[in-house]
């Protein structure tokens, strides 16, 4: 399958992320293969965030916003079995043998996340994923230019925006707070992100 | 109408023909059968709960199922370079039925 992407995408700064959304807060997970991004989003949808896209930060020109554009989750090789007895109600399709990426399957996106695609919600939290069990997991807090240039590294087409592209990258990340997130564990990664909204709350 | 609502039948039907056009986030997405639709049930399943749109709405993204013929599959990876030096989308074998990218 082949995606043709036209110039309408360029209404948006488009960020390699996984996407959620509580309280009409986006938290924003940038991340390469491997990361453990989808696998964290399918367990914050489980317990009870809005899913916006597994793989695409879509952040409009026009208001600055997280538009959601929730597509099918893919899961890889154990994620399947892990999300299947984390997740048992979210519904899975067929597993494939890829030959790049081993199995992959797809989780069918919640009806509630496809019933309000059209509504974006305001960028909270910046947060870099990385599963890796060697080292503390938790959420670190990061600087703002470490992760403008983190997430500038993970824009599909923030430099063909140039200027424009810069001034909405900083923008959106001045909006956030910002976190590392070496996590070796599922649910207490999920507990430790579902905190981090509801200290939010509290706050506010 | 969501896309849950065409029998399967319907479904296989509008694929081979002018495509089936969807709504996804923002975006009008034309999906075309090109290839043996082994795969339809899942494509039909996953993205059972998305609206239809009409046909002759005008797609910002098109998605052809199955294995680029010839220069097509060079000609597509081309269009992708949008996405400064990421190559966002691998070319699928056609055993893979929905837009997924190189990420997870």
């Amino acid at each position: 399958m082949n995606w043709c992407v036209y110039d309408h995408v360029h209404e948006f700064l488009v960020l390699h992320a996984a996407v959620v959304e509580k309280g009409g807060r986006a938290l924003v997970m940038p991340a390469a293969t491997g990361s453990g991004k989808s696998t964290l989003s399918a367990a914050l949808v489980h317990r009870g965030w809005r899913l916006l896209s597994d793989e695409f930060a879509l952040i409009s020109k026009e208001d600055g916003l997280v538009y959601p554009i929730p597509r099918p989750i893919g899961l890889k090789q154990a994620s399947i079995p892990l999300i299947r007895r984390y997740a048992p109600e979210l519904r899975m399709g067929p597993s494939f043998v890829d030959t790049r990426k081993g199995t992959v399957a797809h989780l069918r996106p919640p009806p509630d996340s496809v019933e309000r695609m059209a509504e974006p919600a305001r960028p909270a939290w910046l947060v870099f994923p990385a599963f890796d069990t060697r080292v503390a997991s938790g959420l670190a807090p990061l600087s703002k230019a470490s992760a403008f240039i983190a997430a500038s590294d993970s824009s599909f087409n923030y430099g063909t925006l140039g200027e424009a592209g810069f001034d909405q990258l900083a923008r959106f990340v001045d909006q956030c707070e910002t976190y590392d997130f070496p996590f070796d564990d599922l649910n207490t990664a999920a507990e430790a992100l579902d905190r981090l909204a509801d200290d939010r709350r509290n706050a506010a | 109408m969501i896309l849950g609502d065409l029998s399967v039948a319907e479904f296989s039907q509008r694929l081979k023909g002018a495509g089936l056009r969807l709504r996804i986030g923002p975006f009008a997405v034309s999906i075309r059968y090109l290839h043996r639709d082994l795969f339809a049930p899942t494509l039909q399943f996953l993205y059972g709960d998305f609206p239809l749109l009409p046909d002759d709405t005008p797609a910002e993204f098109r998605v052809r199922l199955g294995r680029p013929f010839g220069v097509r599959r060079w000609v597509r990876r081309q269009v992708v370079f949008w996405l400064d030096d990421i190559e966002p989308f691998y070319p699928f074998p056609a055993a893979l039925p929905f837009p997924c990218s190189n990420g997870e």
